[in-house]
């Protein structure tokens, strides 16, 4: 599903001081995997998984999606692709505070051009499978941080993406929750959605099938989990 | 249809969360809508109130009148009005040469001639006049008939009344045709009853010279001008043909004239098409002004959208970037940020409507200007608003839609 070739990411410019962030970067993920990215120092998890999320560009190396080449997309297909095949799960939810939990999940749906129905219908068994059925009017400001977070998957989940991509999801919970969104994921896993997921914590990856440690822009190695 | 219902839905939301600084744009774009609308009723109103007034003297009406105002002293010491029935008759006689559909004597009687009945006096304007001076001067008979040429050319002693002197002469109760009254101590027989005419603030112009067109007596002339025992006409009253004419038949009349009075004499000739010029000129005036205003509130609207949609632009950075990696195109974004442009200026293209309106309805009361309504302005006010808000959220929409996606998520 994911394949990147000697992926390479610089910021900066020659005239200020160049900042190699991602380095020589190899990685291939097949569909129906659970991948977890780690590393200590902060030094580019972020960005490549941005870079899987056809949301940043790179600087040498190749991506594919599918079999698609993604730098040769547009903005508009990449954006489609990213609406159809990707969610995302942020550490800080990122969920929209002026809308409700349910116009949060619709809002995928929007942009799909669903029907009001046919949109309002899906959200709602999205947030009542993740527990959230009487939550459905409250604004992000008025959900706990676990609960907003399943908002946030269920928004994630909203187009029936095959990819979610998740930068430390359990970030900001505490580590009961955190482990209830762990357990989320691998019930989503086993549903067939594939993951890539970026965490600190040693815990939390080990939830995933794979780990992918790095350090300092570079993949160290492919480590098999339990 | 559903997908902008949810957008516009959305786009209220987005602006009730910062409602106090969208209240502001809103408030530009109604004073200026209803700036608008309030230029749009008083010019409507004024153009019909001109217009209606103007009828009522004949919107064809030319005047020809000895001019005094001559600079030439030796003129001016010649006495007399300068225009005779021989003038009257050429002119007459050449009427469709010249373009003239009628024209008509008038001549005044002095003013220290009274009018009685019984015991009861009025200081009326007497006035004689030619067969077609009612047809002329847009004059309506409301009972009894118009003269006749028999009546001029034989000097019967027939009047017609205006309102205001039927009320003073008559005795309440009776039929005023067929009465006799006595003027300057001659008995006349009263054949008919003119109708009441406008006199609001533009029956100073014209014929009626100031005067109030309600208490006047009409005389043939032929009559007026026995009883004075002479031939003088004080001006004449032409009807052109046709009104885009009226300045060239008016000049060729008073060529006429000075042709036939080599001794020198200046004339005068006035049209009724100058006179709706000059005021069509002086409510465009004022509606240019208004339209300025207008104009410059709309401004100042559309820069309040500009600045609250750059805010929110900003401040919303981060939701921009969820948006963007949820999978929003640039056009969803863009489109969201327009519509909440276009809603700012839509509510206040809305109540700008409802106070212009309303400042409308209060202003034909104040002014007495008819109240016109007009579809047509409601719709030019609402998509001046909408497009409005459009122009101004435009560049701040679409600096949201460009925005990188990363950038934008990583913003706080
Ligand atoms: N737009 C940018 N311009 C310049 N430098 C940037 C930019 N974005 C990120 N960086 C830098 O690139 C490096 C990698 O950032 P990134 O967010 O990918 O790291 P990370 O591994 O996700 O870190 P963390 O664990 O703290 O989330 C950091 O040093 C960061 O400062
Ligand atoms: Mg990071």
């Amino acid at each position: 599903m994911i394949s990147i070739k000697g992926l390479s990411k610089a910021y900066g410019s020659i005239d200020t001081s160049l900042l190699i962030v991602l380095k020589n970067i190899h990685l291939h993920i097949e569909a129906g995997e659970f991948v977890a990215i780690m590393d200590p120092s902060g030094s580019g998890k972020s960005t490549l998984l941005n870079i899987i999320g056809a949301l940043d560009t790179f600087d040498a190396g190749s991506y594919h999606f599918n079999g698609q080449n993604v730098p040769e997309l547009n903005r508009d297909a990449l954006a489609e692709l990213r609406l159809n095949n990707i969610g995302f799960v942020f550490q800080s939810f990122n969920l929209i505070p002026q809308l409700s939990a349910l116009a949060n999940v619709e809002l995928p749906m929007l942009y799909t051009r669903l029907k009001k129905t046919t949109r309002q219908k899906a959200a709602v068994k999205q947030l009542t499978t993740l527990g959230l059925a009487d939550r459905l009017d409250h604004k992000p400001g008025e959900l706990s941080g676990g609960q907003q977070q399943r908002v946030a998957i269920a928004r994630a989940l909203a187009n029936d993406p095959a990819l979610i991509i998740a930068d430390e999801p359990t970030g900001s919970l505490d580590t009961e929750t955190g482990i209830e969104i762990m357990q989320l994921f691998q019930s989503l896993n086993r549903q067939g959605k594939t993951i890539v997921m970026v965490t600190h914590e040693e815990d939390i990856a080990a939830y995933a099938s794979r780990i992918v440690r790095m350090r300092d822009g570079k993949i160290l190695k492919n480590v098999s989990a339990a | 249809m559903s997908r902008w219902l949810s957008n516009v839905a959305q786009a209220l939301q987005a602006l009730n969360v910062h409602r106090r600084r969208a209240a502001l744009s809103v408030l530009g774009i109604t004073i200026g809508i209803a700036a608008v609308m309030a230029v749009g009723t008083i010019s409507r109103g004024g153009n019909h109130l001109i217009y209606r007034e103007l009828e009522t003297f004949g919107l064809n009406s030319v005047w020809l009148y000895r001019n005094w105002n001559t600079q030439d002293v030796s003129l001016r010491e010649k006495r007399g009005s300068g225009i005779e029935n021989a003038d009257y008759d050429g002119l007459n006689r050449d009427r469709e040469q010249l373009g003239i559909r009628h024209i008509s004597p008038i001549v005044d009687a002095p003013h220290n001639w009274i009018s009685k009945q019984g015991n009861r006096e009025a200081n009326a304007q007497i006035i004689g006049v030619g067969r077609d001076y009612t047809t002329i001067a847009n004059d309506k008979l409301i009972a009894g008939r118009l003269f006749n040429q028999n009546d001029i050319d034989t000097r019967q002693a027939v009047v017609m009344l205006a309102p205001q002197i039927v009320s003073i002469l008559i005795e309440p109760g009776t039929d005023p045709i067929g009465q006799q009254i006595y003027i300057d101590g001659k008995r006349f027989l009263v054949v008919g009853l003119l109708a009441e005419k406008s006199r609001d603030f533009l029956a100073s112009i014209g014929s009626s010279g100031g005067q109030n067109a309600n208490d006047r007596i009409l005389l043939p002339y032929t009559v007026i001008q026995r009883m004075l025992g002479h031939k003088e006409i004080r001006n004449l009253q032409l009807e052109v043909e046709e009104f885009d004419e009226a300045e060239t038949v008016a000049q060729n009349a008073r060529q006429r004239l000075l042709d036939n009075h080599p001794k020198g004499f200046d004339y005068r000739a006035e049209t009724m098409a100058s006179y709706i010029e000059t005021t069509n000129r002086i409510l465009n005036g004022v509606a240019i002004i208004g339209i300025v205003s207008a104009s410059i509130s709309l401004l100042v609207g559309g820069m309040g959208i500009m600045n609250v949609m750059g805010t929110a632009v900003l401040e919303r950075t981060r939701e921009i970037g969820v948006r963007k990696a949820i999978g929003a195109r640039e056009k969803d974004i863009m489109t969201q940020f327009l519509m909440e442009a276009g809603l700012i200026s839509a509510i206040g293209g809305l109540m700008g409507l409802l106070v212009g309106t309303v400042a409308s309805i209060v202003l034909a009361k104040v002014t007495g200007f008819p109240l016109i309504p007009s579809p047509m302005q409601v719709m030019l006010a609402l998509v001046i608003s909408i497009v409005v808000g459009l122009l101004s959220g435009f560049f701040p929409a679409r600096r949201a839609a460009r925005m990188k996606p990363v950038k934008a998520l990583r913003s706080e």
